[in-house]
């Protein structure tokens, strides 16, 4: 039993020590990289150069830099984010701390230089990752997925979130009809312009809708900057005309020359 | 015993491992974080060394741009050392930290030289003074010296200036003067960055334009207007150039305007792409 623990013990001493030795090469690593962001050319120049030399190693410690506890500088973080974009196709890590950077950071510039790096890589599991902030709890990191959504400016996730705008769903309960007390309207129908009262059924009417608002409808209102309602139409419009498929003009005379059929949204 | 001989080595390695992360680094300390190094306050005799040094004739005195000369190269590599010296003599009589005797000659040349000296730290000073300069050849230096940097935060800074909506802090005179430090700097992803804009800003319609209102919010049962209130808007009385502060700065910096469809977003796409790959900012 004293053997079992004396190695048990032993093997968890090892690989503290081993991590300890990773944790001093990335420690050593990134005090080589805080030059990317220096503001000199040539020291950025440089740290670039050595980025490049120790290719799988640097990933980690790069990643590591972004961490919000460093006290790395803006531009050190810019220069870090540069140079994770030239590692691409990026690991899972990479990619989400790529979305991470994106939304969460407290520099405006750094979050717009990740937002760069995933428009530019295409990186979709990014995108995602950002979807995801879209649709937290917190209002701030709604806010600001918003914001990097609108600066990665990818139509697909754009596209996406319209159709997810769920149609509202209406329940009518009609009660019985009403006894016909009262005429609802006249009309000058009779002799010498009498007019002659028209009476119609009456029927109270009670409902309620559901799926009036939805987490897709709050991020698109963020991210446009504008309220076009909860109905999926008017945003799948408004995207027609953001990604220059119609015109405002087209879509007015569309408007203007739908049938009866079309404005009762008949099948 | 074994037990109590096998804590002993464990906390050894542990001690060792621990040693051996900090080793390289050296930031096991205890106590207070210490504070990085404020900078070297400027002094009034430095700003005077430095403005008479910009405004000496250059030796070799032949039709050499002056920021061609060995005396700028020299000048670029003191801003190196130190340059909030010149980001200071950049600062226009008037503003706050200004130095008197820096006129416009001093601080076309004092940007000239932050723009030789590629100093990162040179950014924001340039921006300010390619925008907010009263002279346009001190505007014109800092817009060039900013190209120099070749830091794509000094293009989405300007642009940023170029189509902000806040109207009461950066009134239309500030942005145009934004659009020309970008069609100084010359680049043509100013354009693609403000088209992206313009794309948000045109579609479905602008909520403060009566003449252009929101098209397409739902009204009725089931919809988050269901009394279907009329959406009035507001008539402001501002300008073209403040309700569409992304479109008036496209213009601007493209010099291209339309007379039909303007405010559409697929007018601008559609020139862009016929336009575009052989687009050159007028000198």
């Amino acid at each position: 039993m004293s053997h079992t623990r004396y190695i048990a013990v032993l093997l968890l001493m090892a690989c503290a020590l081993v991590c300890g030795a990773y944790a001093a090469d990335a420690g050593a690593l990134m005090a080589e990289f805080k030059d990317l962001g220096a503001p000199q050319p040539e020291k950025r120049k440089l740290a670039q150069e050595k980025v490049r030399q120790t290719r799988l190693d640097a990933l980690p410690a790069l990643l590591g830099m972004l961490h919000p506890k460093q006290d790395t500088d803006e531009f050190t973080r810019i220069g870090v984010l540069r140079m994770i974009a030239e590692f691409a196709p990026l690991t899972d890590q990479a990619a989400q701390t790529l979305a991470w950077a994106a939304v969460m950071e407290k520099h405006l510039e750094v979050r717009r230089e990740a937002c760069a790096a995933i428009r530019q890589l295409q990186e979709d599991r990014a995108l995602r990752e950002v979807l995801r902030y879209g649709l937290a709890q917190d209002a701030a990191v709604r806010r600001s997925a918003a914001q990097a959504l609108r600066e990665i400016d990818d139509a697909r996730a754009l596209a996406g979130l319209v159709r997810a705008i769920p149609m509202p769903s209406v329940n009518a309960n009609v009660g019985m009809p009403n006894s016909y007390s009262e005429p609802n309207m006249t009309l000058p129908l009779g002799p010498s312009g009498a007019r002659m009262p028209i009476f119609l059924p009456q029927q109270s009417i009670s409902g309620v809708a559901t799926d009036i608002g939805s987490p897709a409808v709050d991020l698109l209102k963020e991210i446009a900057g504008k309220d076009f309602g909860n109905l999926p139409f008017g945003w799948m419009n408004w995207y027609r005309e953001k990604a220059a498929q119609i015109g405002a003009a087209e879509r007015e005379a569309y408007r203007e020359h739908r049938s009866a059929r079309e404005l009762m949204n008949a099948p | 015993m074994q037990a109590v001989r096998a804590m002993v080595f464990a906390a050894f390695l542990l001690c060792a491992a621990l040693v051996y992360a900090a080793e390289d680094e050296g930031d096991m300390r205890i106590g207070l974080k210490p504070q990085p190094a404020s900078p070297r306050e400027v002094t009034t005799e430095d700003l005077q060394a430095a403005v008479k040094q910009l405004t000496a004739a250059p030796a070799n005195n032949d039709a050499t741009p002056w920021d061609r000369t060995p005396e700028a190269a020299a000048l670029a590599a003191q801003a190196q050392e130190n340059p909030e010296l010149f980001a200071r003599l950049l600062i226009p009589p008037g503003y706050p930290k200004a130095f008197p005797k820096a006129d416009k000659h001093v601080r076309a040349r004092a940007a000239a030289v932050l723009g030789l000296s590629r100093d990162l730290r040179a950014l924001q000073p340039l921006v300010d003074s390619s925008v907010y300069d009263p002279e346009d050849s001190a505007r014109l230096a800092a817009a060039k010296a900013l190209r120099l940097l070749d830091e794509p935060v000094a293009l989405r800074k300007l642009v940023d200036l170029a189509s902000a909506r806040d109207y009461q802090k950066f009134p239309w005179p500030v942005r145009k003067s934004a659009c020309v430090a970008l069609r100084r700097y010359g680049d043509v992803a100013a354009i693609e960055r403000l088209l992206r804009e313009l794309s948000y800003e045109l579609a479905g319609g602008n909520p403060v334009d009566p003449k252009n209102h929101l098209r397409g919010a739902s009204v009725g049962i089931g919809t988050d207007n269901p009394m279907g209130i009329p959406t009035s808007t507001p008539d402001l009385q501002l300008s073209e150039q403040d309700l569409y502060p992304v479109l008036a700065a496209v213009k601007e910096l493209t010099g291209v305007s339309f007379t039909k469809g303007e405010k559409d977003f697929k007018t601008w796409q559609q020139w862009w792409s016929k336009e575009g790959p052989k687009f050159r900012f007028a000198e």
